[in-house]
C-alpha cells in the first residue's frame, strides 16, 4: 500500500496528474487493509458468502466450516499480502478455492468419501427457504426447484462446481473466475456451460 | 398457451445461448425453459444463503484462533530455521554424550588386553630364559656325583 500510493505521490511532485483511479484503489485499499486488521469483522462481513461458495463446492456442512475458518485465518496472517488490486471478496474466494483444491489434493479418498457419507439434505435446507410471501404452492415450487439444482450439481465435477458457484451464486465475471481458479477464460466456459447443461437436463428436462 | 405454441415453432437455444442468456437478466431474451431454469438457479442461490446466514450467525469467534496463531505469524522463518538447526545440534551433542561411556570402555578394554599381552611377552622371555640358563649350565654338585633326586632322598632320610 505505501509503496503504491509513494508511486503515487512522486508522480505528484513531478508535475503528473494523478489519476483518479489511484486515489479510490488507495482509498478502497486502506479501507480494506483497516478491515482485515479485524478478525472478528472479517468473518462477520465475509462467512456467510464464504461458507455460501465453500458448502455448493465440497457440498459437506463440516469440511465446508472447516475451509471457510481456514480461509479467514489465513487471510487474516496473510493481511499484509493483500496488494488491493481486487476486492476483499475476491481475494478471499481465491483463497477458498486453494484450500479446496489442497483439500481435494491432500486428502482425495478421505475427502469425498466423506463429503458423499455426511452430504448435507437439501430437503432440508430447502424447508428454510423464505417463501418471500408466496402460495404454498409457489413455495413448494421454489423448494422443489432449489433441491434439483442442489442434485444437478452432484453429478458435476469438482471444477465444473466450483466455476458454476462463483458464476451463478456469487455473481463473478469470466474473467474474475479465470483469475481466481487460474484457468484460461476459454476453459471456464467451457466448464459453465457443461454445468448449465446439467442443470438444464435436469430443471427443464420436460422441455428439452 | 401462446408461451408452448411460441416454445414448439422456435428452435432450442444451444448451450452456450441458453449459458449466456441465463446470466443476463433479459426479460426479453426469457422463454419459458430459461425462465424456469433461471428460477430455479436463484431459488438455489436463495436457499444456500439462508443456510450460510444461519450457519455463520453459530460460529463461534476467530479471535482466539488468530491471537493462537499470531506468534507462530510473527516469528521469522530464519528464527525457526535457527532453532531448528539448535535443536539438531543439541540431539547430536546428547547422542555424543551418551555414546562416550561406550568409548572409554573399549578404550580401557584395549589398554587391558595390551597389557595382558606385554605380560604374556615378559612371561616368555622369562621361560625361555631360565630355559638356557638350565640348559646351558651344570650345577657343581652335579660334578661331585650329587643329583636333584639324592637331594630329595635325602631330604626325605633326613625328616
Amino acid at each position: 500500500m505505501d509503496t503504491y500510493i509513494g508511486q503515487a505521490s512522486l508522480s505528484n511532485s513531478r508535475g503528473f496528474t494523478l489519476h483518479a483511479d489511484v486515489l479510490k484503489f488507495a482509498a478502497r485499499e486502506r479501507v480494506a487493509v483497516t478491515e482485515l486488521d479485524d478478525i472478528d469483522a472479517l468473518a462477520r462481513n465475509y462467512r456467510p458468502r464464504l461458507l455460501r461458495f465453500v458448502m455448493s463446492s465440497v457440498r459437506d456442512e463440516d469440511l465446508a466450516d472447516t475451509i471457510v475458518q481456514d480461509t479467514l485465518l489465513k487471510a487474516y496472517r496473510n493481511r499484509e499480502g493483500f496488494r488491493g488490486d481486487c476486492s476483499v471478496n475476491t481475494w478471499l474466494t481465491g483463497i477458498a478455492v486453494n484450500l479446496i483444491r489442497d483439500y481435494a489434493r491432500t486428502q482425495k479418498f478421505k475427502f469425498w468419501k466423506k463429503a458423499h457419507a455426511t452430504a448435507v439434505d437439501a430437503g432440508e435446507m430447502a424447508n428454510h427457504l423464505h417463501s418471500g410471501g408466496a402460495s404454498p404452492e409457489g413455495s413448494l415450487l421454489a423448494r422443489e426447484q432449489a433441491r434439483q439444482v442442489h442434485e444437478a450439481m452432484a453429478d458435476l465435477s469438482p471444477n465444473q462446481r466450483t466455476v458454476f458457484s462463483l458464476r451463478f451464486l456469487e455473481e463473478m465475471e469470466l474473467h474474475e473466475i479465470a483469475e481466481i481458479t487460474g484457468m484460461p477464460v476459454n476453459t471456464v466456459k467451457t466448464h459453465l456451460h457443461r454445468a448449465v447443461k446439467s442443470v438444464r437436463m435436469r430443471v427443464g428436462g420436460q422441455r428439452v | 398457451m401462446n408461451d408452448h405454441k411460441d416454445f414448439a415453432t422456435r428452435p432450442a437455444l444451444t448451450d452456450e445461448e441458453f449459458c449466456e442468456r441465463l446470466f443476463s437478466h433479459d426479460a426479453s431474451a426469457a422463454d419459458g425453459e430459461l425462465e424456469d431454469v433461471r428460477n430455479a438457479v436463484a431459488n438455489y442461490r436463495e436457499m444456500m444463503s439462508d443456510w450460510a446466514h444461519r450457519r455463520s450467525a453459530a460460529q463461534p469467534s476467530l479471535a482466539a484462533a488468530a491471537r493462537r496463531s499470531r506468534f507462530w505469524a510473527a516469528v521469522p522463518q530464519w528464527s525457526l530455521a535457527a532453532v531448528a538447526m539448535m535443536t539438531v545440534a543439541v540431539t547430536a551433542g546428547m547422542l555424543h554424550l551418551n555414546n562416550a561411556p561406550n568409548d572409554t570402555t573399549e578404550a580401557i578394554h584395549a589398554t587391558t588386553d595390551a597389557a595382558h599381552q606385554l605380560m604374556s611377552a615378559d612371561n616368555d622371555l622369562l621361560i625361555s630364559i631360565d630355559a638356557v640358563v638350565n640348559a646351558s649350565t651344570d650345577l657343581p654338585v652335579i660334578k661331585l656325583g650329587l643329583e636333584r633326586q639324592s637331594f630329595a632322598d635325602d631330604g626325605r632320610d633326613m625328616e
